[in-house]
């Protein structure tokens, strides 16, 4: 029946050049993506006990969905990048990332559902899948090229014709032909020279970035993947995935161009296509970019040629920096910053951070030419070209101090003797696991504790942009709020089924952060990640969708839409709460595997900085700005600011206990119970996890 | 209120840079993408910071930035920092009704630029030209 699989998934053993195919009906009840990863993982991972991600016995997987290369809005372009990562405290735990642009359609296109790469090959290789054909192409000269120049290498080698020409991928005369380009995923130069930080990239500005994606790529000798393909998905509801997708675009504004909300509860549905010319210098012109099949379009290429397909932190890494340096403009200092990560394929994420840790260092007296830390990068030129281009060649080439912040940031700290002391007073904000703060976890909770029981920063803004953009610009801007705080959480609270009886999930008050309510929220907030977002891979710019202007009543629309498209291309009678339901499965199956990796409760800490009200999460700025959130208090829900309010840890700590509890793990240690895993039908896990001596009591 | 004209001295002051651990951090605000903190260490860069912004700037079709800096801090800076007391309570005197940030951002900065341009006019083209670092 045709329900957007294509049926079968490659499997490429690189040690032996051997190449497979798995049936992907054995794990279809997975969905896809994350989830579909992870059981695959446990089923091929010769030692799930594995922490060192460049052991060759490591696993890449990148997986699409049953959505993947379809018209489901905000969901056909993208696929799961998953493997045993580089970056985490205090190991490298199972980990993954989510990537746009064409590659998973690409995929879907040459007639598989996903690729798993197991072994090391002995000499430097890319893989070239062309349809269903598979060939090992030698890599050596491409190994130091960055990953713009790899994929020029590969086009020009895989394509007869030039791009918008007819390429034929077979001799015959159906055997396929497309204009487009192959889809590649590349790592950047001699990038097992900088593993933790090494992204995948894809076209111009794709990225799989956290977790170090492409120092897994370079221990296993692997540059590239190419690939090609001129097929199609298969759906069941073609009609009605169109219908659906029409009644998505109705809440966009690309759906609505004539009668552009003017809101600051633009959020995220709602928001403007082009959203990453918020990073440009004033006045350049660009078009707007999207991915495979998206109706939002958020990403953009540039008239210059430069940042094309970046956005967010991309920009944002170093535009401070340059703005600080220019007197508040942007200038090309901050493309050039963007351009330098695509190009030599790190990942942003933490640059930022980096840099602030850095600056602190430097005006302290303890880094630079003849301190403490000895370095000679141009420091007195941050902001400025230069300094960009320095820092991040420092990095991939380990130069200066790059070869110890190649190691990653927890790693370098450490090796500096400056862990301790740098996390505490927030110069280094590493919030959990080893990745740096993204939100406040001492005001947006919720972001917080989502990142203290998983594995890496979840990255997942579901609720960030209600809970704190849009109460947060009301505020700054003296606007009367679109919808009160009551509003807000009697709309976000009803569609967060099956907890939708409580009315206090958004409670950010001093006491809501703790609350049982909150529990609630994280465990939703997770499982909704797990299934919705990871494993069919519906978009975080998009999805969830609680409030939007468009809706009748401001109402979003999740959870319909991960319903009605879900329905249209697999036909299964899915209803929503059996995908949280399947959420929470693929999350107990990774908690398992983490478990086994060392995950215990005292490894769920956060960085000392969030106990500490006076301390700045970013460098050297104080900590004045607002962070507007809602919450109820002596009974009225309202919005207000929380700065200057810290953790306390024996409430965290109580927390956690509760939150173990509740998810039917071990208090103790956080490990999962066998009561819990049979519940979920996970019996063979609870048999390994006791075989191991790790089974929740 | 306006602000008295400066002598020599205090607009050399106001115009100066202050030492690197005395700057004052402002933060700003991508909408929906992050937040970064702007270091800034004399009163013109202050007043290049901010922004005559309303409301309708962060609809859903501008995806402008907002620049902040707390009013309060900003005023302690000026009085203590760069020690420019009559600035520092005109600002204070501004922002004591109450407004948003956003609604007196506009009002704040072309204060701040006023200040700038009657120091630079009491220093003459010579004095500023010299450099004041």
């Amino acid at each position: 029946m045709a329900n957007g699989y294509i049926g079968k998934i490659l499997t490429i053993d690189l040690t032996t050049q051997e190449v497979g195919e798995i049936e992907t009906a054995k794990y279809e009840s997975w969905g896809g993506g994350e989830g579909m990863a992870a059981a695959i993982y446990w089923d091929l991972a010769e030692d799930k006990t594995l922490t060192d991600g460049t052991d060759p016995r490591n696993i890449i997987q990148i997986m699409t969905s049953p959505l993947t290369g379809t018209f489901a809005p905000s969901a056909g372009g993208r696929v799961r990048v998953s493997y045993v990562g580089l970056w985490g405290w205090p190991v490298g735990y199972l980990t993954g990332s989510l990537i746009g642009g064409r590659l998973g359609s690409m995929i879907k296109f040459a007639g598989w559902d996903g690729v798993v790469i197991t072994g090391k090959s002995e000499t430097p290789v890319w893989i070239n899948v062309i349809q269903d054909k598979v060939t090992f192409e030698n890599a050596t000269d491409l190994w130091d090229l960055d990953t713009w120049e790899t994929q020029e290498f590969i086009w020009s080698d895989v394509m007869e014709r030039e791009l918008g020409e007819w390429n034929y991928l077979g001799t015959g005369r159906d055997d396929g032909r497309t204009t487009q380009r192959p889809a590649i995923i590349t790592t950047g130069p001699s990038a097992e020279k900088y593993g933790p930080w090494s992204a995948l990239i894809h076209d111009a500005g794709q990225a799989a970035g956290q977790g170090g994606s492409g120092g897994v790529f370079a221990s296993k000798n692997l540059k590239a993947l190419s690939i090609y393909g001129t097929g199609g998905v298969e759906i069941a509801d073609p009609t009605g995935l169109m219908e659906a997708r029409q009644w998505v675009r109705g809440f966009s504004a690309s759906g609505n161009l004539d009668d552009l909300k003017t809101t600051a509860m633009s959020v995220p549905m709602g928001s403007s296509q082009g959203v990453a010319a918020v990073g440009y210098p004033e006045g350049m012109k660009a078009r707007v970019h999207g991915c495979s099949g998206c109706i939002r379009n958020c990403k953009g290429r540039t008239e210059r040629k430069m940042g094309n397909e970046s956005r967010c932190l991309d920009f944002l890494w170093y535009s401070s920096f340059d703005m600080a340096a220019h007197k508040g403009a942007k200038t090309d200092a901050v493309l050039v910053g963007c351009d330098q990560v695509q190009r030599l394929g790190i990942n942003s994420y933490p640059m930022m951070s980096t840099v602030l840790w850095l600056k602190a260092l430097y005006e302290n007296g303890i880094l630079g030419v003849g301190k403490q830390i000895e370095s000679s990068l141009p420091y007195d030129l941050i902001g400025e070209e230069e300094f960009a281009v320095a820092l991040t060649e420092a990095i991939a080439y380990n130069l200066d101090i790059g070869a110890d912040l190649a190691l990653g940031l927890w790693q370098c700290a450490t090796k500096w003797g400056r862990l301790e002391e740098d996390v505490a007073s927030g110069w280094l904000p590493l919030q959990a696991s080893g990745y740096v703060h993204h939100y406040d976890a001492r005001h947006e909770t919720e972001w917080g504790w989502g990142n203290l029981f998983q594995e890496r920063d979840h990255n997942m803004h579901d609720f960030n942009y209600f809970v704190f953009w849009a109460p947060t610009i009301w505020g700054l801007m003296g606007m009367e709020p679109e919808v009160s705080a009551e509003r807000m959480a009697e709309i976000i609270s009803s569609k967060m089924v099956p907890f939708n009886d409580d009315p206090n999930l958004i409670d950010h008050s001093d006491e809501g952060i703790y609350s049982d309510s909150m529990i609630k929220l994280v465990r939703w907030h997770t499982y909704y990640q797990k299934y919705y977002k990871e494993s069919l891979v519906f978009c975080d710019y998009t999805y969830a969708d609680f409030i939007n202007p468009y809706g009748e009543n401001m109402e979003g629309v999740t959870p319909k839409a991960e319903e009605w498209l879900t329905e249209a291309v697999t036909a299964k009678g899915e209803k929503f709460e059996d995908g949280i339901a399947l959420g929470r499965k693929i999350y107990n199956l990774e908690r398992a595997i983490w478990t086994l990796q060392g995950r215990h409760r005292d490894t769920e800490v956060y960085g000392e900085y969030n106990y500490n009200p006076s301390a700045a999460p970013f460098g050297l700025a104080t900590y004045e700005a607002p962070y507007t959130v809602p919450m109820r208090i002596d009974g009225e829900w309202v919005y207000k600011s929380t700065n200057s309010r810290s953790l306390d840890k024996v409430k965290v700590e109580d927390f956690k206990t509760r939150y173990y509890a509740a998810e039917g793990w071990d208090e103790t240690n956080g490990w999962p119970t066998r009561a819990t895993l049979e519940e979920l039908g996970l019996d063979y896990i609870a048999d390994e996890l006791e075989s191991y001596g790790k089974l929740g009591a | 209120m306006e602000v008295l004209t400066p002598s020599i001295e205090q607009a050399q002051r106001t115009l100066c840079d202050v030492a690197t651990g005395d700057i004052i951090v402002g933060t700003v605000f991508t909408p929906r993408s992050g937040q970064m903190p702007a270091r800034m260490k004399s009163v013109h860069e202050v007043s290049q910071f901010l922004e005559d912004l309303t409301g309708r700037d962060y609809a859903v079709v501008s995806r402008k930035n907002i620049h902040h800096i707390d009013y309060s801090s900003l005023v302690t800076w000026i009085r203590d920092t760069v020690g420019d007391s009559d600035l520092a309570t005109v600002v204070d005197e501004l922002i004591s009704d109450g407004r948003a940030f956003g609604m007196l951002s506009g009002e704040v900065k072309e204060v701040l630029s006023d200040r700038v341009r009657q120091c630079e006019r009491v220093l003459g083209p010579s004095l500023t030209e010299e450099g004041l670092e």
